[in-house]
């Protein structure tokens, strides 16, 4: 949680500490002198700072990951274009509806191929990967409906509701990220955004029943997996969020509703074709951006590494994995004399 | 909303009614096109995934040298696709779709070129 010694020192856990801290003229000194050299440079430190990052190795593997998935949505986009080029744009419900639930199923496999590994590491790592999937897929879902807003001259209060839900799972994701940063784990950030999904889903406009009931079994695979995912049985709450994902994608105008139903245009063969190929490409890749799993992990030659902290399978306690970052903080005392922060 | 109606609201192609004939058209599916889809599903498809590859075999200096490959192959696709864009605007094409499709893909040239250089200096700086 902490890069480093003096991060941890900045953080008094009590007033006894913080009374210690102010109390010590020298160091008070100094950081009044840091905090003023800090203003007088700012901008040279702000270059700096950006400079720094920009060589950092870290980012440039986040960036790239990130260009990635920009590159092939864009190619998607592309696709998409090229097979709706008879419409003269980009108007088409794949953009804002199966590239969300395509993207849904590629995480909730990825997580089923490593649950057999190291459980304990997993259930510690769960939420936080939660909450990165749904400030992600909240962003994108976000940009996929003004995309369609701007281009489309659909129905507008369906936009609405596609942004606002997209906009909960984007809060519910900051809350998530926030709650395991100070200690409190919930699972109320969950609880918000399933019931804003599940509200969007029940009152989403059908063409036809086939349609509708796939909808419905979206929705239902959504609530099971989240009950699943609170009693933290984890394969089958993963395993209900694909089959949510693919009774999503079902029940798209490409798909089988629209074979089903009598939608003339998406009966074409070759635009068929290409919703498939396009998903299963884009799980294909998704799989290997999100990068190969260690496969090792949670073996006895390569112990399951939380923080600094290793645990070996076999020593691996759950208890010690959701200790409080409070408790943790109480081992650490302050020495007034100088900046330095010992270990207890 | 009827089954011809399209969805959530959308008018469906096909269903002439609800076509707008004032609406410009895109571009003619021709050789222009076709090259610039060459062109990205190769750099896509082909060169950017022995990118990541390589980086993830930790071969940083190839790595460097195919993403450079991936980036010409992008950018020269990209030039494509303006050819392709203003030949669309002289069938009258100028469609904020497109022009969608366009910003999003010079905005990802962009970052792709800064992240090229980003990633030779942090080579540079390791040697």
């Amino acid at each position: 949680m902490f890069e480093n010694a003096n991060e941890r020192g900045s953080m008094a856990s009590s007033p006894e500490e913080t009374v210690a801290i102010s109390a010590s003229a020298p160091v008070a000194g100094a950081t009044e002198d840091r905090e003023r050299e800090m203003r007088d440079n700012y901008h040279t430190n702000v270059a700096t700072w950006l400079w720094t990052r920009f060589r950092s190795r870290a980012l440039h593997q986040h960036v790239g990951k990130l260009l990635v998935l920009l590159l092939i949505s864009q190619w998607v986009i592309g696709v998409v274009g090229v097979l709706d080029l008879d419409h003269g744009d980009y108007r088409n419900p794949m953009l804002g509806h199966n590239i969300p639930g395509f993207a849904i199923i590629a995480y909730a496999c990825y997580l089923l191929s490593i649950m057999d590994q190291a459980l304990p590491y997993l259930r510690e790592n769960v939420p936080r990967t939660e909450a990165r999937s749904m400030l992600i897929g909240g962003a994108f879902y976000i940009l996929i409906d003004c995309i369609r807003q701007l281009v489309e001259d659909g129905n507008e209060n369906l936009n609405n509701a596609h942004v606002s839900t997209a906009m909960v799972w984007v809060f519910c994701g900051s809350f998530y990220l926030l709650a395991r940063r100070t200690g409190v784990h919930s699972d109320m950030p969950m609880i918000l955004a399933v019931t804003a999904q599940t509200l969007l889903v029940l009152h989403h406009p059908q063409h036809h029943a086939v349609m509708t009931s796939l909808h419905l079994m979206h929705a239902g695979f959504m609530i099971m997996g989240f009950f699943y995912r609170v009693r933290l049985e984890l394969f089958n709450a993963h395993a209900c969020l694909v089959l949510s994902g693919v009774s999503f994608i079902m029940s798209q105008d490409g798909m089988i509703a629209g074979y089903m139903g009598h939608v003339r245009y998406f009966r074409d063969p070759v635009y068929l074709m290409g919703t498939m190929l396009v998903g299963i490409v884009w799980i294909g890749f998704s799989y290997l951006v999100v990068g190969p799993v260690n496969t090792k992990s949670g073996t006895p030659d390569s112990p399951i590494v939380v923080g600094q902290v290793q645990y070996s399978p076999v020593e691996a306690d759950p208890a010690e994995l959701t200790a409080e970052p409070a408790a943790e903080m109480a081992t650490y005392t302050i020495d007034s004399s100088s900046t330095a922060v010992e270990m207890a | 909303m009827s089954d011809h109606g399209g969805h959530d609201g959308m008018p469906m192609p096909g269903n002439n009614a609800s076509h707008d004939s004032t609406r410009p058209m895109a571009a003619p599916f021709g050789g222009v096109l076709i090259f610039h889809m060459v062109l990205m599903s190769l750099a896509v498809w082909t060169v950017l995934p022995v990118g990541i590859y390589l980086a993830r075999l930790k071969r940083r200096k190839q790595h460097g040298y195919v993403q450079f490959v991936l980036l010409t192959l992008l950018t020269l696709g990209a030039c494509v696709g303006l050819a392709h864009r203003y030949q669309g605007s002289n069938h009258g094409n100028h469609g904020g779709a497109v022009s969608i499709h366009a910003v999003l893909g010079w905005t990802i040239l962009v970052m792709a070129w800064l992240q090229l250089i980003g990633g030779r200096i942090i080579i540079t700086a390791a040697v």
